[in-house]
């Protein structure tokens, strides 16, 4: 049997979503360094040109944004008739497929991040624990691909 | 609803104990060998048994259980209540556990898993063996009657491990070298590092080859006494190991003081392993093991079902877990010489990583309290060294995967060789993930999760990796003919085939 599923990808807006996320987490990480490195300078434990390693999370934060782009761009998922295909990943290419008559359930989850921009995330899970997540996705669509993923295996 | 026994409160209280003794006991020997007694590291192990003691008696008064709207249903907690409930058609194993003081007491231990679980979704500790007995019936007149221990029932033994083989597989079973390692790893390079100074003390009385000497004599004491007391510990776990066969069940029980049983249902069965250590091989026998959706217990994931099973009939007992399973169809294809390259690049940059951390200890710490040790540490590290990268070479060389119609599996490992076959009817998802450089060689990784367990392959083409998702994603049309509840129901071919010992 051919495949025939069209090729999807999580919609665009989802790139506001994982750069705010970006954000949040490296301005924690920068601010606890920060907060370190002051309370061991203050206390004379390591000399003050510690400061020059604040740079870290700041170049982590700009390379990941940097790489969010190509990471969108990789992203798909493809329903056929017989699996989930799930691929995504720059530099280390990930694809996964789940059999869809051993779906056992599929959540919708949705953080404030994702209701802000009006998308929501579908979670897969098989028997033995969640196989996948598909981030960005339109209520709607979600709604449909849970409808689609719960049906089970369309073709015996 | 019923209650749990009294003893639980000595049952549940005593390995609380004996885990707070464990955790402190590396403090305890730099304690002693440093000659410092003022630590009241005792204190701690007292609190900590205190805290147990209150934990096991809040687990007796607070734990409540019972079959109710098909489900089993225990309640316990007193300031974090629980209620849990669980449908009956879902329990995949139960195992009842009674070590050497719960024989004394006459009482067992009853852990109940699901398919959900990582490990016991419910664990009854400790109940009556009537209590058990009754927990029994009554989830026998309900969904599962194959899956609960019926313990005086007389049933057909298709498999005994005699004194010899036990002996054989006390014998070869363990290995001097991973004792050693053991030995490292929970005494610490510390405690090691003080002894060795102890030792170094002495180095001015003695002539140095006679230090040597009694240093390579020491270490064979150690992996000496490791290997007796490995051996001695496998006798002990698996001594009296039985299998019995019902109609879709294989029944297993073994151990000499604690008395451990369990049962495999057949249709569950969704991995089969064969291992063998080097000694083993030379002799010609392995370990088959079985792993189903569930889990077993504190056994994980996977049970023996024959132990120092010899070669030519491992094809058979396989087949009696998974009857499709042909293992002359096999075609075994090596690891890419890509793959070594690759694990030895991975292995050094996580040495050199050990290596830095290793010289930072020994510059900072041993280099001014023990100046004339500080040999030990890089001596230590580059045995280890040595050794992982031994494992890697002599591992690649026995690394192969096969692929069939209705199987994958995957062979790996040279010290322990574990072979792993996992039904492709079994597998849910399959994964691959590679960089962009394996990408340009054409090469990928595999996993092929089925519901609790997972076979990896560490390098495959990416087209191989291709066939075996359209395998996958089509095995309605391969779906293996005979998978039936009652394959153990030809008992004589199965007591044939199994070496079966007075």
């Amino acid at each position: 049997m051919e495949i025939q599923a069209t090729v999807e990808k999580p919609d665009v807006k989802v790139l506001n979503i994982w750069r705010w996320s970006n954000m949040i987490g490296y301005a924690i990480f920068a601010f606890v360094s920060v907060i370190a490195i002051v309370a061991l300078v203050t206390l004379g434990r390591i000399p003050a040109w510690y400061f020059v390693f604040l740079v870290v999370p700041f170049s982590l934060w700009a390379l990941s944004e940097v790489t969010l782009k190509r990471q969108w761009e990789n992203w798909t998922f493809q329903v056929t008739p017989e699996a989930l295909d799930m691929t995504h990943g720059w530099i280390w290419k990930n694809r996964r497929i789940v059999a869809r008559d051993r779906i056992q359930h599929v959540d919708i989850n949705s953080g404030p991040l994702d209701r802000r921009f009006g998308l929501v995330q579908v979670v897969v899970y098989t028997a033995g624990a969640t196989v996948g997540m598909i981030p960005g996705l339109r209520p709607e669509r979600a709604a449909l691909l849970r409808d689609q993923l719960m049906a089970g295996r369309a073709v015996e | 609803m019923n209650r749990l026994h009294p003893s639980t409160m000595v049952v549940a209280f005593l390995p609380k104990l004996y885990e707070a003794f464990r955790s402190v006991l590396p403090f305890l020997a730099i304690s002693f060998v440093s000659g410092r007694g003022e630590d009241r590291t005792e204190l701690f192990i007292a609190l900590i048994g205190i805290l147990g003691g209150f934990g096991a008696i809040a687990t007796y008064i607070t734990t409540r259980y019972g079959i109710e709207d098909g489900h089993l249903v225990c309640t316990s907690g007193w300031l974090f209540k629980r209620d849990r409930r669980i449908p009956l058609n879902q329990i995949h194993n139960v195992n009842i556990k009674q070590g050497l003081l719960e024989r004394f007491l006459k009482v067992v231990t009853v852990e109940v898993e699901t398919a959900a679980s990582a490990g016991a979704e419910l664990k009854l500790q400790v109940i009556t063996e009537e209590a058990a007995e009754n927990l029994r019936s009554a989830l026998s007149q309900t969904v599962a009657p194959a899956m609960v221990e019926k313990a005086d029932e007389p049933s057909n033994v298709v498999y005994q491990v005699n004194r010899q083989d036990l002996l054989l597989g006390a014998m070869t079973e363990n290995q001097g070298g991973q004792i050693l390692f053991a030995i490292i790893g929970t005494a610490g390079a510390a405690v090691l590092a003080q002894v060795v100074h102890h030792f170094a003390q002495i180095k001015a009385l003695v002539p140095v080859w006679f230090l040597w000497i009694g240093t390579a004599v020491v270490i064979a004491i150690i992996l000496a006494l490791g290997w007796i007391y490995g051996g001695v510990q496998y006798a002990i776990r698996f001594g009296g190991f039985t299998v019995r066969s019902e109609p879709g069940l294989l029944r297993i029980s073994h151990g000499l003081f604690t008395k451990l049983q369990y049962a495999v249902r057949l249709p569950r069965v969704e991995i089969a392993s064969v291992s063998s250590t080097v000694w083993q091989r030379i002799v010609k026998r392995g370990t088959v093991r079985v792993g189903t959706a569930g889990t077993f217990g504190e056994q994980g994931t996977t049970v023996p079902i024959a132990l120092m099973l010899p070669n030519e009939a491992t094809g058979a007992t396989l087949r009696q877990v998974l009857p499709t399973l042909d293992l002359a169809s096999f075609r075994w294809i090596p690891f890419p010489r890509y793959y070594l390259t690759v694990s030895l690049i991975r292995t050094t940059m996580s040495l050199a990583l050990m290596a830095g951390l290793g010289w930072i200890a020994t510059h900072s710490f041993i280099t001014r309290v023990m100046p004339d040790v500080t040999w030990v540490a890089p001596t230590i590290l580059a045995i280890l060294f040595g050794f992982i990268y031994l494992d890697h070479l002599v591992a690649y060389r026995k690394a192969a995967y096969a692929v069939s119609d209705t199987f994958l599996a995957v062979r790996r490992g040279f010290f322990l060789q574990t072979t792993t076959y996992i039904p492709i009817q079994s597998i849910d998802t399959v994964g691959t993930k590679e960089p962009r450089w394996w990408r340009k060689r054409g090469y990928t990784q595999l996993n092929a999760n089925a519901m609790a367990h997972s076979v990896m392959i560490d390098m495959l083409p990416i087209e191989t990796a291709e066939d075996i998702r359209q395998r996958v994603t089509r095995r309605s049309e391969c779906k293996p003919e005979g998978y039936s509840l009652n394959l153990l129901q030809a008992e004589t071919s199965l007591n044939d085939d199994l070496p079966k010992n007075p």
